[in-house]
């Protein structure tokens, strides 16, 4: 059988199911891991041991006709998310006994679904930029990325086989792009935001950090559709994602040819690289651009993000300023100065990207771009947002697949965004360029 | 806009607020600020101000992020918006 740390979601239900291991064997052995490695990796805030096993031992009791689609599934959450019984820290520090009465939606979804959560990752401070002290599986010297750090560290160092993670500016994306693994973000409104503190109300989305295509499905599937308590909630139905993600036809491709100018030269040249093998494999491939330009995406993305911060820290800086890490606290109180007029002058400035986007989309399956402008850097960052904030901005759905290694042994991921509400097609191009594009391994130092 | 002005006429406003109370003082300068709120961000001051009040270090952490805000604003304001006059994208689902 599989290493335990080495199932991913899917390959975990399945294994429960057939009886080759039961969800308390699979949450032992992933709670000893992390005790063996998380002393390096520093992804988590806390491993609810005792509450995790207990729950997998309800699960393993149930009988089959009541067992969920993520049946016996550890799962970690970022620490934004409220998890009943546990704190949401969020990085915060008077925050630490700020103890959730009940879970959020996403986690009570999750947990509906047979899920077990395992506990709490590490977040940046508010899901902003100050660096975290999760450290890169890949390179201890490079960042995991952010917002989302531990949820895209543990899922690469296989801790755990999926995690939640949230993106304003690229917090879901970018870290699984530095650490080799799956990272999607749903189209706003796909999933709730009930229960997840929040950063800049009208660009936060939920997602989610997996090792395959497959798995990032089945997570959607539990997890997306109308919540009441979201009033930006949609009632768009919910396809069966999970049937959508397998490779069909091959994709019709537009390369945004205004982001990979905007690459490191090695990430581009790599880019092109992983164009062409999807081309060879059969993929359409065109290229195009915003009539807009990129500065005007992450302008705009820029101005609405920094001035929804402020209103949303606007009171609690006020009583807790010395505890604000730096960037956070500067970004906040830059952000207090935008005036009423800009911010909605960036907001008619997003929809008529929106329109843009969708003429884009009109021509192709996807558009598909680099997910970040170069591999992992130094850990005094969280990476460069520039590739992902611009689709968080326009609440479209984005998925980042590993598409190979830097020159210097980084894991590089290639970006693909789909219509709104068109997770079902994403899903199902992002599972046939993972054929293409084949497997990413596991990072070397947390190998068997 | 003369730095040492501004200090002088903000300074308690700016130890404890800057750069959110800049609007406290009197100056032209501040009147400036204060009736554009833009021109903070704007100004080359922006660094000297945070040199000058929180020291190398605060300005170093200060900067960058002033200098994204400040590029997306001028983005912003050149946009020809005219038509673009719909309900705002606030807090509503895309479909």
């Amino acid at each position: 059988m599989t290493e335990p740390q080495e199932l991913g979601v899917a390959d975990a239900v399945a294994a429960i199911t057939r009886g080759e291991t039961s969800a308390v064997e699979l949450v032992r052995a992933l709670i000893e891991r992390i005790e063996r490695t998380d002393q390096e990796l520093r992804a988590w805030v806390v491993v609810d041991r005792e509450r995790a096993l207990a729950e997998a031992k309800r699960r393993d009791e149930l009988p089959r006709d009541r067992r969920g689609p993520l049946h016996g599934v550890p799962i970690g959450v970022k620490d934004i998310f409220d998890v009943a019984g546990l704190p949401t820290k969020a990085g915060f520090a008077p925050f630490a006994d700020r103890v959730a009465a009940e879970d959020c939606t996403v986690v009570a979804r999750l947990r509906a679904a047979g899920a077990v959560i395992l506990g709490k990752t590490v977040t940046t401070q508010f899901a902003y930029i100050d660096p975290p002290p999760t450290r890169n599986p890949w390179n201890a010297d490079r960042t995991p990325g952010g917002s989302s750090s531990g949820s895209g560290a543990s899922v690469a160092a296989r801790q755990v086989p999926a995690a939640l993670g949230s993106q304003t500016g690229g917090s879901v994306l970018r870290p699984a792009a530095y650490n080799g693994v799956i990272g999607l973000k749903p189209t706003y409104g796909r999933v709730s935001r009930s229960g997840v503190l929040p950063l800049a109300w009208s660009i936060d989305h939920p997602g989610t950090l997996t090792r395959s295509v497959v798995d990032a499905a089945l997570l959607l599937r539990a997890i997306a559709g109308h919540d009441p308590r979201d009033p930006s909630s949609s009632r768009a139905p919910v396809p069966d994602y999970v049937a959508a993600a397998r490779p069909g036809a091959p994709p019709r491709l537009l390369v945004l040819d205004d982001f990979l100018e905007r690459a490191q030269p090695d990430a581009a040249l790599r880019f092109e690289d992983a164009i062409g093998r999807l081309r060879t494999a059969g993929a359409s491939v065109e290229r195009g651009r915003f009539p807009s330009g990129a500065p005007a995406l992450i302008g705009a993305h820029a101005v609405v993000m920094q001035a929804e911060a402020a209103a949303v820290h606007r009171r609690l800086i006020a009583e807790h300023r010395d505890a604000y890490a730096p960037r956070i606290r500067a970004f906040v109180e830059n952000g207090a100065l935008v005036l009423a007029v800009d911010y909605l002058d960036a907001q008619r400035l997003r929809r008529r990207l929106r329109r843009e986007a969708a003429a884009l989309l009109a021509r192709c399956d996807c558009l598909v771009l680099p997910t970040a402008s170069g591999p992992a850097p130094a850990p005094d960052t969280t990476g460069d947002p520039s590739f992902q904030g611009p689709f968080s901005l326009l609440g479209l759905p984005a998925i980042s697949l590993p598409s190979g290694l830097s020159a210097d042994g980084l894991p590089l991921g290639l970006q693909l965004v789909g219509p709104a509400f068109g997770e079902a097609a994403l899903l199902g191009a992002a599972a046939w360029a993972e054929r293409a594009l084949g497997p990413m391994p596991s990072p070397p130092a947390y190998r068997p | 806009m003369r730095v040492d002005g501004v200090i002088q006429n903000a300074d308690y406003a700016c130890r404890r607020y800057w750069p959110i109370s800049l609007d406290a003082g009197s100056t032209p300068a501040i009147s400036t600020i204060r009736y554009t709120g833009r021109a903070v961000i704007e100004t080359t001051e922006l660094e000297q101000l945070a040199r000058l009040l929180y020291g190398e270090q605060r300005a170093a952490e200060l900067t960058p992020l002033a200098s994204s805000l400040r590029a997306g604003l001028e983005i912003v304001a050149k946009a020809d918006l005219r038509g673009e006059d719909e309900p705002d994208f606030l807090d509503a689902p895309a479909e």
